[in-house]
C-alpha cells in the first residue's frame, strides 16, 4: 500500500512538474504558435520576483501572485515592442526570443549576481511507511488541477476565450467579425508570460534561484506542448504531462533518474512519430470519427 | 447611397491589383461583381472590409469615409463579410462560430438566432459539432449565418457557391433573395456561378484587369451569353 501511494505521488508530482513547466508555453506556443525561447527566462522572472519579495517580508503566497502580474506586465511590454513584429514568421520569432532570453539571463546575472538566497520549501513533509511525502508538492499537484480548470474556463466560457481562439485560428476572419486582434494578441502573450512567471514562482522553492535557472524547464516544457499538440492545447498539455510522467516515474524509480529521462525522450520521440500533430489531434480525430459514426 | 468607392487603388506587396475602381451600392440592392479569375474581385472584397489597405482613392460607407478604418471598426459600423473559402473557424464549434458573429451584435441588442435557425435549421442540431467537420455547403451556410447574426447593413459575399453542390447553391440563392425582399438586406456579391448571379443580383459590375469595364443592368444580366462573356477565360 505505501508503495502504491508513493508511486501515485511520484506520478502526480511528475505530471505536475511537466504541466507547470509547460504552463506559459501552452498559451504562447500551443495557441499563438510562437516558438518562445525566452520561456525559461519568463519563469526566472517569476522566481526572482517571488524570491525578492519573499525575502523582503511578503508572505509566500502573495509573492507568488505578485510574480504572475510582474511577468504578465513584462510579457505585455515584450509583445508590444518586439514579438508583435514577428507574427507568422516563426523562425524570426525563434531568433528574437532567443536574443531576449540571452539579454534577460545576462542582465539578471549583472544586476543580482550568480544566485539569490533560496526560499525554504513551505509546508514540510510527512512520512507513511518507508516513504516520505512533501506537503508542498501535494499542494502543487492541487494547484495544477485548479490551473487546468481555470484555463479551461477562461478559454471555453469567457468572451476573451472565444475571441482568442478565433484570432489564433484565423486572425483576418476574427478581425472582419469585429475582434480587436492586436489587443487579443497582447493579452494572450501577456497571459502566457504571466503563467510562466507564476509557475516559476511556484517551483522556486524546489530549485536553486540563479539567472539561468529557467533553462532546466525549457526542454520539458517544449516536449510537453509539442507532444500535446495544438488541436486542443489544454487537454493536450494535460494528457502529455500525464503520459510523460507515466513513462518517466516508474523507469526513474526502477533504474534511476537518468534512465527515466532517457525513457522520457524516447517516449516523446515515438509519440511524435506516430501522432505528428500531438495527442490532442489524435484524440480529436478519434472523437470526430465516433461522432460521425453515430450520425450515420 | 450605402457604399461607394472612388478611384480606389489597392493590391498586394507584388503590386496594385485594383485601379481606379468606382462602384456604388444603394440600400436594398443586391449588386454583383463579375469577372474572370484573377481580375481583382477578391481583392476588391478584402479592400472593402479592410483586410487590404487602400493605396489611393476612398471608400465611403453610410456617409462616412472608412478608407483608413480597420476591419474590426468597419465590421462594427455594419459591414458583414463572408470570405472566399468561407473562413469558418475549424476547431471551434458551430455554436462558437455563430457566437463570433454575435460579438458586434451584442451592442445592437437585436440578436436573432431564431431567424438564422429558420433559414438554416440544420445549424441548430449541429451547435456542438466542430466547424471544420461540416461539408462545404454547410460551411457556406454557417459563414452566411455568422455574418447575418451581426445584423449588418451590407453583406459582402465572396463566391459563396465555390465548392458547394448545385442543390445547395440554389438554396443559398433562395434565401439571399428572400432576405433581401423581406429584411431589405443589401448585398455585394462576387460570383462565377451564372445561375446564382441571375437569381439574386439586380445589376452587376464587370471587372477586368483590376478595372470596372462595364456596368451590367438587370436585362443584360439575364442574358446568359452576355454574362458568360465576362466570365470567359
Amino acid at each position: 500500500m505505501p508503495l502504491v501511494l508513493s508511486l501515485l505521488y511520484q506520478f502526480g508530482t511528475g505530471a505536475a512538474f511537466f504541466f507547470l513547466a509547460a504552463l506559459g508555453l501552452v498559451v504562447i506556443l500551443g495557441m499563438m504558435n510562437i516558438i518562445n525561447l525566452a520561456h525559461g527566462e519568463l519563469m526566472m522572472i517569476g522566481a526572482y520576483t517571488a524570491t525578492l519579495t519573499y525575502h523582503a517580508g511578503v508572505p509566500f503566497w502573495l509573492s507568488v501572485i505578485l510574480s504572475f502580474f510582474v511577468a504578465a506586465a513584462f510579457g505585455a511590454v515584450l509583445e508590444l515592442l518586439i514579438v508583435r513584429r514577428f507574427y507568422g514568421r516563426q523562425l524570426g520569432a525563434l531568433v528574437v526570443t532567443w536574443g531576449v532570453s540571452l539579454v534577460l539571463g545576462q542582465g539578471t546575472l549583472l544586476f543580482f549576481g550568480p544566485f539569490l538566497p533560496s526560499i525554504g520549501i513551505p509546508g514540510g513533509s510527512f512520512s507513511y511507511g518507508d516513504f516520505s511525502f512533501s506537503a508542498y508538492w501535494l499542494i502543487l499537484v492541487l494547484i495544477s488541477l485548479l490551473l487546468i480548470l481555470g484555463l479551461w474556463w477562461l478559454y471555453n466560457r469567457t468572451p476573451y476565450g472565444l475571441q482568442a481562439k478565433a484570432t489564433m485560428q484565423n486572425a483576418d476572419m476574427a478581425r472582419s467579425l469585429g475582434v480587436r486582434t492586436p489587443l487579443i494578441y497582447t493579452l494572450t502573450f501577456s497571459l502566457g508570460a504571466g503563467l510562466a512567471g507564476l509557475s516559476g514562482a511556484l517551483l522556486a522553492p524546489t530549485v536553486t534561484i540563479a539567472p539561468f535557472m529557467g533553462q532546466q524547464f525549457v526542454a520539458p516544457a517544449f516536449i510537453t506542448v509539442v507532444v500535446g499538440g495544438s488541436a486542443n492545447v489544454i487537454a493536450g498539455a494535460v494528457a502529455s504531462s500525464a503520459l510523460l510522467a507515466a513513462v518517466k516515474t516508474p523507469i526513474g524509480m526502477a533504474f534511476g533518474a537518468f534512465s527515466g529521462t532517457v525513457a522520457l525522450l524516447l517516449a516523446a520521440l515515438i509519440i511524435i512519430r506516430i501522432m505528428p500533430n500531438g495527442i490532442s489531434a489524435s484524440l480529436q480525430k478519434f472523437f470526430n470519427r465516433r461522432a460521425g459514426g453515430a450520425m450515420r | 447611397m450605402l457604399l461607394s468607392t472612388s478611384a480606389l487603388r489597392s493590391g498586394y506587396a507584388t503590386g496594385d491589383v485594383l485601379q481606379d475602381v468606382d462602384i456604388t451600392v444603394e440600400r436594398g440592392e443586391v449588386v454583383g461583381v463579375l469577372g474572370r479569375n484573377g481580375v481583382g474581385k477578391t481583392t476588391l472584397m478584402k479592400t472593402l472590409i479592410g483586410l487590404l489597405p487602400v493605396r489611393e482613392g476612398h471608400i465611403t460607407f453610410r456617409d462616412e469615409d472608412v478608407s483608413r478604418m480597420t476591419a474590426d471598426n468597419r465590421a462594427r459600423l455594419g459591414i458583414g463579410y463572408v470570405p472566399q473559402g468561407r473562413g469558418i473557424f475549424p476547431d471551434m464549434t458551430v455554436g462558437d462560430n455563430l457566437r463570433m458573429g454575435a460579438l458586434i451584435n451584442a451592442a445592437k441588442q437585436s440578436l436573432d438566432f431564431d431567424l438564422i435557425f429558420g433559414y438554416f435549421p440544420f445549424l441548430k442540431e449541429r451547435l456542438a459539432q466542430r466547424g471544420g467537420t461540416l461539408s462545404g455547403g454547410q460551411q457556406a451556410m454557417l459563414a452566411i449565418a455568422r455574418a447575418l447574426i451581426s445584423a449588418p447593413d451590407l453583406l459582402l459575399l465572396d463566391e459563396p457557391s465555390d465548392g458547394v453542390q448545385p442543390s445547395i447553391v440554389q438554396e443559398i440563392g433562395g434565401f439571399i433573395k428572400s432576405l433581401n425582399a423581406e429584411k431589405g438586406l443589401t448585398v455585394l456579391i462576387v460570383e462565377q456561378n451564372i445561375d446564382l448571379m441571375q437569381t439574386v443580383a439586380t445589376r452587376a459590375y464587370a471587372l477586368d484587369k483590376g478595372r470596372v469595364v462595364a456596368e451590367v443592368g438587370r436585362e443584360s444580366l439575364l442574358d446568359t451569353e452576355r454574362v458568360a462573356e465576362f466570365l470567359a477565360v
